[in-house]
């Protein structure tokens, strides 16, 4: 096969490659599949082999073009979170019990990659239920990252990343209700998109169901890759209207505001001292701030009306997430749940334990909450285009046997509950704002340091495009050692 | 002015008359407002008067189509249900405590109202916090039904329909989440419509808020008038996504699935055990039957699999709607569902629950929502309109007894009264849409009104479907005394 392509192509310029003929989509494959084989074993990101389907789909693929066809990713070998449903492949989400779960159907997000022409390869490890920010759990072990075994990739879409980082896998759908999609981006030095709350179709996910269920808001699927382009390219091809909704609802995300990066007008979100950053990371936005302004782009501490220090956005946020999660346990599970809550270096442990045993009308009402800070981030995003926040608090964590409720990290020489990394995330959780997270970095310990862009609801292609124009500025994806 | 239109005209004629100049906005303002003031003070349905705003936005209608400007509602006078937010009007819920309250801005679907030209007229008249059938407050005192004083108009949109019926209004925007826009249409004679959930954005509703709140799916805000076009029209305004989705999210609701009404495959919802209703239904029932046989439509007894004897369909929607009505007093909870229970009753189960609900309890239920919604979207593969009641009786006389001790005799059988909230309920759970339209008078002297329910999101197709049903059975009646 042609040197055009390598294991670290964008998904862009494998297509590009596909369309000119200069790859088959069998080659590709096969491209892939001996990298997995190679490489994966002591990464353990890809955790569920598909690979006589993907044959079969890739040799479908590469008639089709010889046909004269074409599809947004036809050809693409991609790989699927172990959250998300694919037909005839389990959806074990990491918990043992559910080992031999198969779906009836494709998620809907499923259904259009497939409908695009996408080769899928397999489905990349998550922790249980996708509860946690690192990716180990009893069915499959754990997973490390690329750049150090002995990292964390992060989690829930931890396998994912580290699959993209490792060049196994060109583009990946994961899934985000808590920092899932952005932590590991994060820690592994790749790029990830949290979609708009509305925009991409999260039926088909566990937990969840294969069915919508528009009362939980919070939850969404969203693409990884290795360049902000192939955000884009993953975006579009699964935005749109959930199952029913098509009958009527049509979806047009609007192209990013500037095509520059001097026309951005970029606020950066002030910090408080209740939710300490390590000052690795902020240095790192300060050199981004300043390289920035050199470029002529609009850059201030800013953020929307009424966020003071943050800490009543905070406790919304926690108070929906938890009441959700609070729901999918039995009174047993919820009882043991607040007692380690309440016992847990996290500040907000008693608020969350209280909301494991939310009312309706309470969840109603903290929604009412929720559309206050929407309609503040509405008012903000007339005078900003982007507001750049930290997506991660520390660089990657070595990996820990200790329940995530327990676990703390040292930032500069203070003790705080790692918890506090939904501080960050939550940001545009609560709100279905889209958020971007990028790599703008290494820390001194050779390990990767990300930012997030934030972006006005449904205008997800600008965080996409500004963190693409950044890339650009000062370089994006960077490949770990080791995995040529 | 011309004699093509007068009151009773439907909105779409008045419109026509209005683009060919044969009358002015001011001119069919004044036709309106000279109605209201000789006609009104016996009904009592517009309770809200807005005449100096409306003869400036008539005005402004006037100069701006001569200009050669034109809009959906140019110049067409209409009404508003008080519970929706007029911006400087009362939105009182019918309750004394707010009955000093003026709204700061405009319902989003006010907004677009007046986007289009319309010209509001003043509110009309609900029962207090739009829970009942009747329209009676302590703020406004009780709305007449036109056909008979002595029968209530329903409600909540109660005021709305009476002014409908009695041509104070050509077109008038009220709220569903228990049939508060058909029930009234039934009992007063006039076509109403509850869109497809989400399709009309419900921010600046009271109760609710002026923000939208996506986890409470079963209320909706919707048009009533005098013809089924006029229903199409108003939809037409008004639908579309609710505030900040507009960036990105377009609304295309499909065309009708017929045009004429021998292509409709219309089911007819089986009897229901618990739940007679009275020879009048039956008579319109049997009548609409008779009339789409006629046409060459397909007609048979149908409803979704699964539906059964609707008594699960009707508790969870039961549960749903009390754990919304109940959001703003969780402290009275306990007593309050303790009351239910001990009242007892079939649904006294399904009340309690809903009033006890945990959030765990509230998401699981939409996740059976769904599999409801599922089972709706298989059904009408198959079919274009499942046909049933909106009450089980035509326009009860007024009553002081409370909704949930009220009986009523339906053929020699006493039925309590909430009980027939199922019809309406029917589409309500899972967000069908569903047209109310007349078919014709009791023995009584009183209309009988049926509804299509139809496909998620396809509004057009029971719109059009009550607009061919109207064509073949009479449609909109004058009551007599209101010319």
């Amino acid at each position: 096969m042609s040197g055009v392509v390598d294991g670290f192509s964008s998904a862009t310029a494998m297509l590009r490659a596909l369309r000119a003929k200069q790859v088959s989509a069998v080659e590709l494959l096969e491209l892939h599949l001996d990298r997995i084989e190679r490489l994966n074993g002591p990464l353990n990101a890809i955790v569920i082999k598909d690979y006589d389907r993907a044959r079969e789909a890739a040799k479908a693929a590469d008639t089709a073009r010889a046909r004269g066809e074409d599809g947004k990713l036809l050809g693409l070998p991609l790989t699927i979170k172990d959250a998300i449903d694919v037909k005839g492949l389990p959806t074990t989400c990491g918990v043992v019990e559910r080992a031999q779960t198969y779906p009836e159907h494709d998620a809907r997000l499923v259904a259009s990659v497939r409908a695009a022409g996408a080769v899928i390869m397999g489905k990349t490890n998550v922790p249980p239920n996708a509860a946690d920010w690192q990716s180990d759990n009893p069915l499959f072990g754990r997973t490390g990252n690329p750049w150090n075994l002995d990292r964390v990739p992060g989690g829930s879409s931890g396998g994912a990343a580290a699959a993209v980082g490792a060049g196994l896998t060109p583009l990946e759908y994961g899934s985000d209700i808590g920092g899932s999609i952005r932590f590991p981006a994060a820690w592994c030095g790749v790029y990830g998109h949290r979609p708009s709350s509305t925009a991409i179709p999260d039926s088909g996910h566990f937990p969840g169901s294969p069915l919508p269920n528009p009362t939980l808001q919070l939850n969404t699927l969203g693409p990884i890759a290795r360049t902000a382009e192939d955000l884009a390219l993953g975006v579009d091809v699964v935005a749109g209207p959930d199952i029913g909704e098509e009958v009527a609802w049509r979806l047009e995300l609007p192209a990013p505001r500037h095509a520059r990066l001097s026309d951005y007008r970029v606020a950066i979100y002030p910090g408080a001292d209740w939710r300490p950053v390590s000052s690795e990371i902020t240095a790192a936005i300060e050199k981004l701030a300043a390289t920035l302004r050199k470029a002529g782009a609009h850059v201030a501490e800013a953020q929307p009306d009424g966020f003071g220090d943050g800490k009543d956005h905070h406790e919304v946020f926690v108070s929906i997430l938890t009441t959700i999660s609070g729901s999918r346990m039995s009174p047993d599970e919820r009882k043991a749940r607040a007692e380690a809550l309440r016992a847990s270096p996290d500040p907000f442990g008693e608020l969350r334990a209280r909301h494991l045993d939310a009312r309706a009308a309470e969840y109603m009402a903290l929604h009412d909450r929720r559309e206050e800070y929407r309609a503040r981030w509405r008012a903000f995003f007339r005078d900003w285009d982007i507001m750049l926040a930290p997506v991660v608090i520390v660089p990657a964590p070595e990996h820990s046997t200790m329940p995530p409720d327990a676990r703390v990290a040292d930032i500069d020489g203070r003790t705080v509950s790692l918890r506090l990394l939904t501080a960050y995330s939550g940001l545009s959780i609560m709100s279905g704002v889209p958020a971007t997270a990028f790599p703008i970095g290494m820390s001194k310990d050779g390990l990767p340091i990300s930012i997030q862009a934030i972006g006005p609801y449904l205008e997800d292609y600008t965080p996409i495009r500004f963190a693409g124009l950044v890339g650009s500025e000062i370089g994006g994806y960077q490949r770990p050692p080791g995995y040529e | 002015m011309s004699a093509d239109v007068d009151g009773f005209s439907s909105a779409t004629a008045m419109l026509e008359a209005l683009r060919a100049k044969q009358v002015s906005a001011v001119e069919l303002l004044e036709l309106h407002l000279d109605r209201i003031e000789r006609l009104n003070g016996p009904i009592n349905a517009i309770v809200v008067k807005d005449y100096d705003r409306a003869r400036q936005a008539a005005q402004a209608a006037d100069a701006a189509r001569a200009r050669g400007e034109d809009g959906k509602l140019l110049g067409l006078p209409l009404t508003i249900k008080d519970s929706i937010d007029v911006e400087g009007l009362p939105s009182t819920a019918g309750v004394s405590d707010r009955a000093a309250h003026r709204a700061e801005g405009d319902a989003a679907l006010v907004a677009r109202v007046r986007a289009a030209g319309a010209v509001i007229v003043g509110k009309t008249n609900i029962p207090p916090m739009l829970t009942d059938w009747q329209s009676d407050n302590p703020v406004y005192g009780r709305t007449n039904n036109p056909w008979n004083l002595e029968r209530t108009p329903g409600g909540s949109t109660g005021g709305g329909g009476a002014a409908l019926a009695a041509g104070l209004t050509p077109l008038e925007f009220g709220s569903d989440i228990g049939g508060s826009i058909r029930n009234p249409a039934s009992w007063c004679g006039v076509y109403g419509h509850r869109p497809s959930s989400g399709v009309v954005p419900l921010s600046g509703h009271f109760p609710g808020s002026s923000l939208p709140n996506p986890v409470q799916l079963l209320g909706v805000v919707g048009p009533l008038a005098r013809s089924a076009d006029d229903l199409d029209l108003a939809l037409d305004v008004v639908a579309g996504p609710d505030v900040g989705e507009d960036v990105a999210w377009r609304l295309e609701l499909p065309p009708p699935r017929h045009t004429r009404l021998s292509d409709f495959r219309v089911a007819v919802l089986p009897s229901i055990p618990w739940l007679p209703v009275s020879s009048e239904m039956l008579g319109a029932i049997e009548q609409m039957r008779t009339a789409l046989c006629q046409a060459g439509a397909r007609v048979e007894e149908a409803q979704p699999d699964g539906l059964g004897d609707l008594r699960e369909h009707h508790d969870l929607y039961l549960s749903l709607l009390t754990a919304i009505v109940n959001q703003r007093r969780p402290e009275e909870s306990r007593a309050l569902a303790a009351k239910m229970r001990e009242a007892g009753g079939m649904f006294a189960e399904a009340h309690a629950c809903g009033v006890e609900a945990t959030a765990q309890d509230y998401l699981v239920w939409h996740g059976r929502r769904e599999a409801f919604r599922a089972m709706w979207r298989t059904f009408f593969r198959e079919w274009d309109v499942l046909l049933a009641p909106i009450a089980v009786v035509p326009a009860p006389p007024h009553t002081t007894v409370p909704t949930r001790d009220r009986v009523t005799d339906v053929n020699g059988r006493s039925v309590s009264f909430t009980a027939q909230l199922a019809f309406p309920a029917l589409s309500v759970l899972t967000g069908q849409p569903a047209t109310a339209f007349p078919v014709g008078l009791s023995a009584d002297g009183l209309p009988v009104g049926l509804q299509g329910i139809g496909p998620y999101l396809e509004d057009r197709t029971t719109i059009r479907f009550a607009g061919l049903m109207g064509e073949a059975v009479g449609g909109f009646r004058r009551p007599p005394g209101y010319d």
